[in-house]
């Protein structure tokens, strides 16, 4: 992932990757992946879409669903994205792996 | 608010959104707001602070690095992005121009930090609502008897009785007053804070247990069941908040009382009470004592002042039958007047000085504004020639003051807010338990409402200046070095003249409250506090009956004290100074009979060990002290009589020893001698007047509580386990408590005059420290803008000498004049803070010489150096730059 991008576009593209959605499902689901941490707010939310279409991860879905009268915008996973997703994943577990072999949790013993 | 007055509210707010984000998602966006904002639990002012800084982070976040428009978009400029481009612009500026930027900022923060400090105290004690439904319906209600010399008599429980029958205007009125029990947990001695009330008063306070319910009437009568009702701590505490509390027994003085109620959390009105019990007494109509208070809730819609008229009428039997004289009547005040009572003027006084202080701040960003904006004149007459319109100008530096004022309300916001705490935790005593600091709308309200007036208040110079952008004009006085307009040199040094004015309100009145604090320490106390410890015994009934045993223990206790290392002399009282106060009445042998509309003056009276007065320190005037032979008899024969009741009682008696008084009650009550005359202690602290007072035998009277002094040479605190232990070995299920130095008790009597005294003194300090900056800003930018006058005089033969007194001059005059009408204000002032100033006069020279003296040195101080600088100019350098 490029520097700028944080923890809460890594949980909107794993939120995507159920299957499509319009951003107040996004930010539900990321606040339910989060355990509650990450509570989206509007401007942040809307901001971040933007950023991930403009670095080509997700989207717009050019008809989306629902009736015409509340026409939302729905968004979908690039593979460029789903790629990202991945490779943060590995990444991450990589990070883990190696600060697991110098951090031991409290009440383990080495 | 309902939703769709947030959502409305919402809509304006996203005007702060880059415009993009806004056109394309502002539905969406309006719907996951209102879904945050539905969820708020605890109050809606976090939400609006969060949806404000997530929009103001998102514009932040554009103008750093603004998003690439679409091709084929038309980029039009105009509306929020033309302010956009202003922010953009001040932003640069800001960074370019760190240290002013800087000091512009920190200068708001301290003003704005001050003032929501003192605002959350005066929101915490007055505005925030007392923590029971409809508070506004609250009375407390009490007796006065003038002619007692008594404000506050205390309820006489037959009156309460008597009005509760005969009122018309209050659902109820309930008695209260706070009481300590011995409470032994099973290993310690412990005693506990509570209060005794009748039945009615948590339906008065409108507060429904948590737990079970409030104890009854019938529990609430002499002989009736032992019943508790826990407070919510004590049942955390001790019962580790078991639900299944209730018919459990908590032993309060040797007797099991049964729970049957638990409070529900934050209510522990009256003083912090950790329990209920019923005050159970009789009525009798006879008797007459007081003690404790009332409160009462009224009807919807009755005021305070027609409730007190209620409890006049409803009293009128009783001037009818037992008080003829009408010396004692009722009266009743809203609770909250009750409770600030001592904090008004001091809340009023801290308020204005902050309040000044804030306007010196932005008096001084002002003036490092305007001098900025004229020291630009050039680029702005060059953007005003190249077609940039005054009002354009005007908006550009509207949004540069508005950024400042944003930087410096958040961080004035946040500085205050730890202000307060730090506060708080320093003054525990001082800070009743029901009022609660938090940092809630009403604050974060003031915070913003003081920052938008900072906005105007330091802006109106150089926005004016900005408006009056002639082209003309400024093209032809850019040229460099010369002199800046007239119009804005007056302008600068009016606020010159204007903080110093307000820098010597400050420090006059500062001045005079220090003096009144150095004034009240001087006081003599009328006892030695040093190397003496205090602390209070109490013994149940249930193990000590009568007075024969009382007296057998405390003689022993006494006794025993006396023998512990380090312990030079041991007493005990039944009210030690700067304690309680018991009063009564007495009359002199052969006075003349009182007139009705006489004042009859309550004493106080207290019963004593031999050995109080030594070991307390109180001087002897006249005659002698107790002797061990005046405690064999049981009655009260003699008297130890300080010197305000022979003043009273006894005026212009030069021997009073021998003299004899009686009782008041009664004409058959026995003479009492007079042994000797001892000086007046400052019973009520140091700023009341003592009242008159005797002190009898503790044989003649063994009450159940007393407090105990120890006289050491050493550290009095070191006592305390030595005294415990006794205690313990003597009866185990016996505590002490309010375990104090005498030292400890005076500091404390004068915690709040030392608090608000320094506080004031240091907002003082910070005014004329930011007039100190600020003088120095403004004279070193005049001389400057007079470089060139400077260098032509010298090359004419102007010596150093008169160029520093051309400089000085120019300042020194505003100061002067400044100086004058602040010291004139200060009188003002003071007399509007006179309750405070304990006899020091608001004209006292010392105050304000010293003020006066210390700001003239800030002054020159201020302008020495720019017009020293200004005289090292070189004419050479100058006149070439030319």
């Amino acid at each position: 992932m490029p520097p700028g991008a944080k923890t809460h576009h890594f949980l909107m593209l794993l939120a995507l990757l159920a299957g499509d959605a319009h951003g107040l499902a996004i930010a539900r689901e990321v606040e339910r992946l989060s355990e509650g941490r990450v509570r989206l707010w509007p401007a942040t939310l809307y901001g971040s879409l933007e950023d991930l279409v403009e670095y080509g991860w997700i989207e717009e879905v050019a008809d989306p669903p629902g009736q015409e009268s509340e026409r939302r915008r729905y968004y979908r996973i690039t593979r460029s994205g789903q790629a990202v997703a991945r490779g943060e994943t590995r990444r991450l577990s990589e990070l883990v792996r190696i600060a697991r072999s110098r951090v031991k949790p409290r009440g383990e013993t080495a | 608010m309902s939703p769709e007055a947030a959502a409305r509210a919402y809509r304006l707010l996203l005007r702060l959104a880059p415009r993009a984000l806004r056109e394309a998602h502002a539905d969406e966006m309006e719907a996951l707001f209102l879904e945050r904002w539905a969820e708020a639990r605890g109050g809606r002012a976090p939400v609006w602070a969060k949806a404000l800084a997530d929009l103001a982070v998102a514009r932040a976040r554009g103008l750093v690095r603004p998003r690439q428009r679409r091709r084929g978009q038309a980029t039009r400029i105009g509306g929020t992005d033309m302010l956009g481009h202003d922010l953009r612009y001040a932003l640069r500026a800001l960074l370019r121009q760190r240290l002013a930027g800087s000091l512009v900022i920190a200068m708001l923060a301290l003003g704005l930090a001050a003032n929501v400090a003192v605002f959350g105290l005066i929101n915490g004690l007055f505005l925030r609502p007392l923590p029971f439904p409809d508070p506004e319906r609250l009375v407390y209600v009490n007796e006065r008897a003038p002619r007692w010399n008594l404000d506050v008599v205390g309820i006489n429980y037959p009156d309460l009785d008597q009005w509760r029958r005969g009122q018309k205007q209050f659902e109820a009125i309930a008695y209260y007053d706070t009481a300590s029990f011995n409470a032994s947990d099973g290993t310690n001695a412990l005693r506990l804070e509570g209060a005794v009330t009748t039945y009615d008063f948590a339906a008065v306070l409108g507060v429904k247990p948590l737990l079970g319910r409030f104890f009854t009437a019938e529990e609430d009568r002499p002989k009736g069941p032992q019943v508790v009702v826990l407070g919510y701590g004590l049942w955390q505490d001790r019962f580790g908040g078991d639900p299944d509390v209730l018919g459990k027994a908590l032993r309060l003085d040797g007797v099991a009382r049964t729970v049957v109620g638990v409070m529900p959390r934050g209510i522990d009105f009256p003083g912090g009470a950790r329990f209920y019990v019923p005050l159970a007494l009789e009525v009798d109509n006879d008797g007459q004592s007081y003690s404790g208070n009332g409160i009462g809730r009224l009807k919807p819609g009755v005021t305070a002042a027609q409730g007190e008229a209620d409890l006049l009428r409803a009293h009128q039997p009783i001037f009818e039958t037992r008080d003829k004289e009408r010396i004692v009547s009722p009266y009743a005040v809203p609770l909250r007047e009750e409770l600030v009572r001592d904090f008004r003027t001091s809340a009023r006084a801290l308020a204005g000085a902050v309040g000044l202080l804030l306007v010196v701040a932005c008096a001084n960003v002002a003036s490092l504004m305007l001098a900025r904006a004229l020291a630009r004149r050039r680029e702005i007459a060059i953007r005003v020639a190249v077609g940039a319109s005054g009002g354009r100008l005007l908006v550009q530096l509207l949004v540069e003051n508005l950024l400042f004022a944003l930087a410096g309300g958040m961080l004035g916001l946040g500085l205050g807010w730890a202000a307060l705490r730090a506060l708080v935790r320093a003054i525990p005593d001082e800070v009743p338990s029901w009022a609660v600091f938090g940092l809630d709308a009403r604050v974060v309200g003031f915070a913003f409402a003081a920052t938008a007036l900072t906005l105007v208040l330091f802006g109106w110079a150089p926005a004016l200046h900005a408006l009056r952008a002639d082209l003309r004009q400024a093209m032809s006085t850019a040229a460099s070095g010369s002199t800046a307009s007239p119009r804005g040199r007056r302008t600068l040094r009016l606020l010159v003249g204007a903080e110093f004015a307000l820098a010597a309100l400050l420090l006059v009145c500062g001045g005079l409250l220090l003096q009144a604090y150095a004034r009240v320490r001087q006081i003599d106390p009328g006892f030695e506090p040093r190397g003496v410890l205090t602390f209070g015994v109490y013994l149940p009934a249930a193990s000590y009956p009568d007075e024969a045993k009382r007296l057998v223990f405390w003689n022993r206790l006494i006794e025993r004290l006396q023998a512990q290392p380090g312990v030079a002399s041991a007493a005990a009282i039944t009210c030690a100074p700067l304690g309680c106060h018991w009063g009564n009445f007495f009359m002199a042998e052969g006075a003349p009979p009182r007139g009705k509309d006489d004042k009859n003056p309550v004493v106080l009276q207290r019963y004593a060990t031999v050995d109080y007065f030594r070991t307390m320190g109180i001087r002897l005037r006249d005659g002698r002290l107790f002797e061990p032979a005046d405690f064999k008899s049981g009655d009260a024969r003699v008297a130890v009589v300080n010197e305000a009741f022979v003043r009273e009682f006894l005026p212009g008696e030069a021997h009073p020893v021998g003299r004899r008084f009686r009782r008041a009650s009664s004409s058959e009550a026995p003479w009492i001698e007079i042994l000797g005359v001892v000086g007046d202690v400052k019973h009520y602290g140091l700023e009341r007047p003592m009242r008159p007072g005797v002190y009898f035998p503790l044989a003649a009277r063994p009450t159940d509580a007393l407090t105990v002094a120890l006289k050491t040479q050493g550290d009095p605190a070191s006592l305390a386990a030595g005294a415990r232990a006794v205690v313990r070995e003597l009866d185990a299920d016996l505590a002490l408590y309010q375990v104090r130095t005498m030292d400890e008790a005076l500091r404390r009597s004068m915690t709040a005059r030392a608090t608000y005294s320094w506080l004031l003194a240091v907002f003082a300090l910070l005014a004329l420290l930011l007039a100190l900056g600020g003088t120095y800003g403004v004279t070193g930018y005049l001389a400057s803008q007079r470089t060139r006058e400077m260098g032509i005089r010298v090359a004419l033969g102007a010596r150093a000498a008169d160029i520093r007194r051309s400089v000085l001059k120019g300042s020194l005059g505003v100061v002067a004049v400044g100086m004058l009408l602040g010291a004139l204000l200060s009188i003002a002032a003071a007399s509007q803070i006179s309750s405070l100033l304990f006899g020091v006069s608001p004209h006292d020279p010392v105050a304000i010489g010293g003020a006066v003296v210390v700001l003239g040195l800030t002054a020159l101080a201020a302008c020495w150096f720019p017009a020293a600088r200004a005289s090292r100019v070189d004419p050479m350098a100058t006149l070439r730059s030319e």
